[in-house]
């Protein structure tokens, strides 16, 4: 994988690439070096992403206001905060690599070690999560396949990448998941003992 | 963290400056707290419906007591995201001095020792028993 962040073909192939066919495009990557080529495809890619996504979210809004009764004004403002979220999109989509990338290379090594440098995790995490900001074009569920293409594609990367097995990206890429989803779990057991309690209580 | 028998890599420039953007971007925003207080009500779903604080709970108010110089009041909120924004404050002048090369990049194990990884989880887990009881009371 060269360094796309130098002219449109290079980053159109390496976004094929790394959609397409993210084995061979991870297996090829350098481990080190060409990290700023990775941060300018997530940049890139990330901010037109995000443009498309509120786009999206402005149109969806507007709509959903329009049929509420809203005016013309509360719908302006409510999309104004779009405009906001478009500003400082670039900045978020670094800042969400970076804190991807730290929590992932940490995992790496709590879960038996990260033979590559940060560097590489960094790399991986840019290119994996970069290139699936292009989902978001897609209307209504452009979310939805960016996130769930994304944690394939980044299980897919730091498996190649780092080289380590595949069962181990799972656990890294997973685990934060996990740990959400046992805290909804613990949420749902709460919710079904205090229904039944009241069901009992109900009955009695 | 480096002792016999691991091997270690050293943190690149680029990872410097973007940890450093991080945190500081960390700090400003708890800075910033009272402008953008209104205008984002984010509370913890399982503390507001349960009672029950996630491992998080309390650290938008410990990073705020932080930045207006109260440490004793951050560690009471949180004590793990308190600790965090120490090490944020500390890494700011750090890794400016690494940018600047006055000072070593520090270097990354690649592989943790079994005593580092019990750390890591009974930190956590240790905060979020303090949690339970914090915010009980």
């Amino acid at each position: 994988m060269d360094d796309p962040g130098r002219s449109v073909n290079g980053l159109l192939e390496t976004l094929r690439l790394v959609l397409l066919s993210p084995t061979d495009a991870f297996r090829s990557m350098r481990q080190s070096g060409d990290v700023c080529g990775a941060i300018a495809l997530l940049l890139i890619v990330g901010t037109c992403g995000s443009f498309f996504g509120l786009l999206w979210q402005a149109a969806t809004r507007t709509m959903v206001g329009s049929f509420g009764g809203l005016n013309f004004g509360e719908i302006a403002f409510a999309n104004s905060i779009g405009v906001i979220w478009f500003i400082i999109a670039p900045l978020a989509v670094l800042l969400s690599a970076v804190v991807t990338a730290g929590i992932c290379h940490l995992l790496l090594l709590m879960f038996g070690g990260a033979p590559h440098p940060p560097e590489t995790t960094l790399k991986t995490v840019c290119y994996a999560a970069g290139a699936n900001y292009i989902w978001l074009a897609v209307p209504l569920c452009g979310g939805f396949l960016a996130t769930l293409w994304g944690i394939v594609t980044i299980i897919i990367g730091l498996r190649e990448a780092q080289q380590v097995p595949t069962a181990r990206a799972v656990a890294v890429v997973l685990v934060p998941y996990l740990l959400v989803g046992c805290c909804l779990m613990l949420l749902l057991l709460v919710f079904g003992a205090v229904v039944g309690t009241l069901a009992g209580g109900a009955a009695g | 963290m480096s002792g016999p028998g691991l091997s270690s890599a050293r943190l690149g420039r680029i990872e410097v400056a973007l940890t450093a953007l991080v945190a500081m971007i960390a700090l400003a925003v708890a800075w910033f707290y009272p402008v953008w207080e209104g205008y984002l009500d984010a509370r913890c779903p399982l503390l507001a419906l349960f009672g029950i604080p996630c491992i998080t709970c309390g650290g938008t108010r410990a990073m705020v007591a932080l930045v207006a110089g109260d440490a004793i009041e951050a560690l009471a909120w949180n004590p793990l995201v308190a600790l965090g924004g120490l090490a944020a404050i500390a890494w700011l002048p750090a890794a400016t001095l690494m940018l600047l090369g006055l000072l070593n990049r520090p270097r990354i194990p690649t592989v943790l020792t079994t005593a580092a990884r019990r750390t890591i989880i009974g930190g956590f887990a240790l905060n979020w028993g303090y949690l339970l009881v914090w915010f009980r009371g």
